[in-house]
């Protein structure tokens, strides 16, 4: 049973109702021609459509169109569909009302005549009809997915929608939760689905490409019409061939540039700071500034995505902080810098740096990344430099969460860096074993040792750091030599232990 | 009945303003100058089947009404006219006759009668108000050459003899509508065996117990009880529209939501009401007399004067039976000859 204010949103644009709350049960339609009094005489007392569409433009609503109401009344006529060029006056409204006449407008009778019978239908004439015309559109729409989205939009009647495989809207009105758990549970069928969610009915069918991750093309029904919604999955049907074509070729695209990207990228790097004039030529011609001063920085992805399709939306993040970067795709992430032609101050680098770390925050909706951002560095060998200091950055700040995985190589970075290196599995242990010595004695042994490493092994100044006599000092390094059986002159020697002093400290030991 | 006096003329003018179905002019004016007029004495009635009776001559107004208002007549036009229709046929006319008895023409033809110190004939030629010379009933059916003088406000005398009563409307309307508005005319002399056979006889005398009736009754149901009409409907005007329109001179249509039913009725006039619906149903319409009083006062209120909000009874009266008697009668009383596309509404059988 549908109810006619459920029909009317699918009738033709500017259809509304004049008299009455949508209630009749539409169950037939008819479209008469002709004025009100030829209509009313083909109305049958007691056997009168549920809908009766006037076809002919009534013109005014007089003492004929009264009659007409009257003859739908006694024939059972729940409503009367009439041109929106007529006006009903205070008088017409109140004996609809009474009569129990509903009265709506539309622009077109005709083509609300034709639609209502296809709603109420169960032809499969109107399903074919829309397969035709959206095999028509994909034909004429050029090879932007925008386009043909847009012309889908037009004929359908109802918004297109894309969504990524997680049901996400990537084009259009988002999902509801329920609809995005049935697509997610669904994810492996090849047909059309429907998904029913509190406000709509989602009709949707995936979009196989056959390479990178499936997505959705959807639209979502305010009614659930079982005619309406056939005509929408048939249309859907061509429409996700049509769709999977344009993004497989923008697809392709995308893979080339990348490739030539990544390919320019490792020429630079191996050409070790003096890059050939070809590569030159071939990098400015991308758009790339080798000859400015360049900030880098390195985006890890820290699940498993496909660069190559978020890379536009990498671009955009950053250029909605106001950066203007070169992005280039990377197997697990990306690359990215930014270039200036004079040497920005040390405020600019941190605003970058800034702006980098809000880019990260954006894109967490999408994917989790860990950033590391390298120092300002100059010409085509300083890009390369900032690139490899924001790849070890990036490392680092896998293992920082409390920083954000953001982590930002200026100079105190650098120390962090230093620090990190010495803070690996094999290094800890074997500080902490290379130290165990000096543990005994209540640790002043070692913080004399790390002092006098610091002092440049001077005992005068480790004594003044310390605030103990240098005769104290003197003897607790000779009681360090022996305890680990190690001679401090060695610079071998001098720097394993510094390098360990410093891992102890980092290692809250 | 044997005359009109003074004491009659508010009665008089009452009746035949009810008769004038929303039409016919404002009789106010008329109905005071017929009192001053006949002071003391009386306009003696006769009947149409007096056997003194020959030659008769019928009297009316033509034009706008509304300028009828504003522009009040001297009291010469009519006489005026009666006299030139005389003078050109060189006939006597042993009386006068209403062309219509709706609205302002029945006390004028009164007056005139007063005037020309000729008895006034009980009866009209329609039976209540019609915009049009061609639907007087002495015009439906074969008719000889029709001889009719108009005076207008401006002084201007026409006398016209025509072939059929259009071209006489076609004329007059055209010198109205440059000297002064509106006019007073005389038809005639019609011999009263004529007459007898198409006018409405005893108008005078229903004019006269309908507007006594109307001073008398207490609502409209009463009032319409008196005068064996009924009333459709009692209750608020919800919507009033109106509209030029190349047929009639006006086109409205004026609905009221019945005060104790919630029926929603409909009228629509030309001039006059002609067609009235009760939910979506005909139930009246032209020939019989439809017309709108205030449901308090029961005064008529003319279809220019109908407004949103205004509490209204609708009254349906039998009109002349005569109208009746043949399709072709009937047809130039039909809703379509005062400009409304409606089907005639038979009269339910008392």
């Amino acid at each position: 049973m549908t109810a006619l204010h459920d029909l009317l949103p699918l009738l033709p644009p500017g259809t509304r109702s004049l008299v009455g709350a949508g209630t009749t049960v539409v169950r037939s339609v008819r479209g008469v021609v002709g004025a009100p009094d030829e209509v009313g005489r083909a109305l049958v007392d007691g056997d009168g459509d549920d809908v009766v569409v006037l076809l002919t433009p009534v013109g005014r609503a007089d003492a004929r169109f009264d009659v007409l109401l009257r003859r739908a009344a006694a024939a059972g006529t729940g409503a009367l569909v009439v041109d929106d060029g007529l006006a009903l006056g205070p008088g017409t409204t109140a004996l609809a009302d009474r009569l129990g006449v509903e009265v709506v407008a539309t622009p077109d009778p005709w083509t609300a005549s034709v639609r209502i019978h296809e709603l109420i239908g169960t032809g499969t004439a109107p399903a074919a009809r829309a397969a035709l015309a959206v095999s028509r559109v994909a034909l004429d729409a050029g090879p932007e997915l925008d386009d043909l989205f847009g012309r889908l939009d037009r004929e359908l009647g109802h918004p297109v929608r894309f969504l990524d495989a997680s049901g996400l809207a990537l084009r259009g009105a988002a999902v509801e939760e329920a609809a995005r758990a049935v697509l997610v549970r669904r994810a492996g069928t090849s047909d059309v689905l429907t998904a029913e969610g509190a406000h709509e009915t989602l009709v949707a069918i995936p979009v196989g490409t056959g390479i990178g991750p499936r997505a959705w093309l959807a639209i979502g029904l305010p009614v659930p019409l079982p005619a309406e919604q056939e005509v929408v999955a048939s249309a859907l049907r061509v429409a996700a061939v049509a769709v999977g074509h344009r993004l497989l070729l923008t697809r392709l695209d995308d893979e080339r540039d990348a490739r030539y990207r990544m390919a320019m990228l490792d020429e630079l790097r191996a050409a070790d700071g003096a890059p050939a004039p070809q590569l030159v030529q071939r990098s400015i011609a991308a758009g790339w500034r080798l000859d400015a001063w360049h900030v880098g920085a390195r985006m890890v992805a820290r699940q498993v995505v496909d660069p190559v399709a978020l890379r536009q939306q990498v671009d955009a993040v950053a250029r909605a902080e106001g950066l203007d970067v070169v992005v280039v795709e990377q197997t697990d992430g990306w690359v990215l810098w930014c270039s200036a032609p004079d040497e920005p101050d040390r405020e600019a680098v941190a605003e970058t740096a800034a702006r980098l770390r809000r880019a990260q925050n954006t894109l967490r909706a999408t994917v989790e990344t860990n950033v590391g951002v390298g120092s300002l560095q100059a010409g085509p060998a300083g890009l390369v430099r900032t690139l490899g200091e924001a790849g070890d950055a990036a490392r680092l700040a896998a293992s920082r969460p409390e920083s954000g995985h953001f982590v930002h190589v200026d100079r105190l970075g650098l120390a962090q860096l230093l620090l990190a290196w010495t803070q690996t599995d094999t290094f800890l242990p074997a500080s902490r074993q290379l130290l165990a010595p000096l543990e005994r004695g209540g640790g002043a042994l070692l913080a004399t040792l790390a002092a006098y490493l610091d002092a440049e092994s001077s005992i005068a100044e480790t004594a003044a750091v310390l605030g103990v006599h240098r005769n104290t000092v003197a003897d607790r390094i000779a009681r360090v030599e022996r305890l680990l059986g190690v001679d401090l002159a060695d610079p071998e020697t001098r720097l394993a232990l510094h390098l360990a002093t410093r891992a102890r400290a980092g290692d809250g030991g | 009945m044997t005359g009109l006096q003074a004491g009659d003329a508010a009665v008089f003018g009452r009746g035949t303003a009810l008769l004038g179905c929303g039409g016919g002019g404002r009789v106010d004016h008329m109905v005071s100058a017929l009192r001053l007029a006949l002071a003391d004495r009386s306009v003696p009635v006769v009947r149409l089947d007096d056997p003194a009776l020959r030659t008769v001559v019928a009297v009316g107004l033509v034009g706008s009404t509304t300028v009828l208002e504003e522009k009040m007549p001297s009291g010469d036009e009519l006489p005026a006219a009666l006299a030139a229709v005389e003078r050109w046929t060189g006939e006597r006319a042993d009386a006068v006759v209403a062309a219509q008895i709706g609205g302002v023409t029945g006390p004028a033809a009164a007056l005139t009668a007063h005037a020309a110190g000729l008895p006034l004939v009980d009866a009209d030629l329609v039976g209540r108000a019609v915009p049009r010379i061609d639907q007087l009933s002495v015009f439906v059916g074969p008719t000889a050459s029709v001889t009719a003088a108009a005076t207008t406000t401006s002084g201007l005398r026409i006398v016209v003899e025509a072939r059929h009563p259009v071209d006489l409307e076609t004329v007059w309307r055209e010198a109205v509508s440059h000297s002064g508005g509106w006019a007073a005319f005389a038809i005639g002399p019609v011999p009263v065996e004529l007459l007898r056979e198409r006018a409405v006889a005893g108008s005078v005398d229903r004019a006269l117990r309908i507007g006594r009736a109307a001073g008398d009754a207490r609502d409209a149901a009463e009032l319409a009880a008196r005068v064996g009409g009924r009333v459709v409907v009692q209750g608020r005007v919800i919507d009033v529209q109106r509209e030029g329109d190349a047929i009639a001179f006006v086109h409205s249509s004026m609905a009221i939501r019945d005060a104790d039913t919630g029926a929603i009725a409909r009228v629509e006039a030309g001039s006059e009401y002609v067609h009235c619906l009760v939910d979506g149903q005909p139930v009246a319409s032209t020939p019989s007399v439809i017309t709108v009083v205030d449901a308090r006062s029961l005064l008529p209120v003319p279809t220019d004067r109908t407004r949103v909000g205004n509490e209204l009874a609708v009254l349906v009266l039998p009109s002349a039976p005569w109208w009746w008697g043949d399709p072709a009668r009937t047809e130039r009383m039909a809703p379509r000859a005062f400009g409304v596309d409606a089907d005639v509404v038979p009269e339910p059988v008392p």
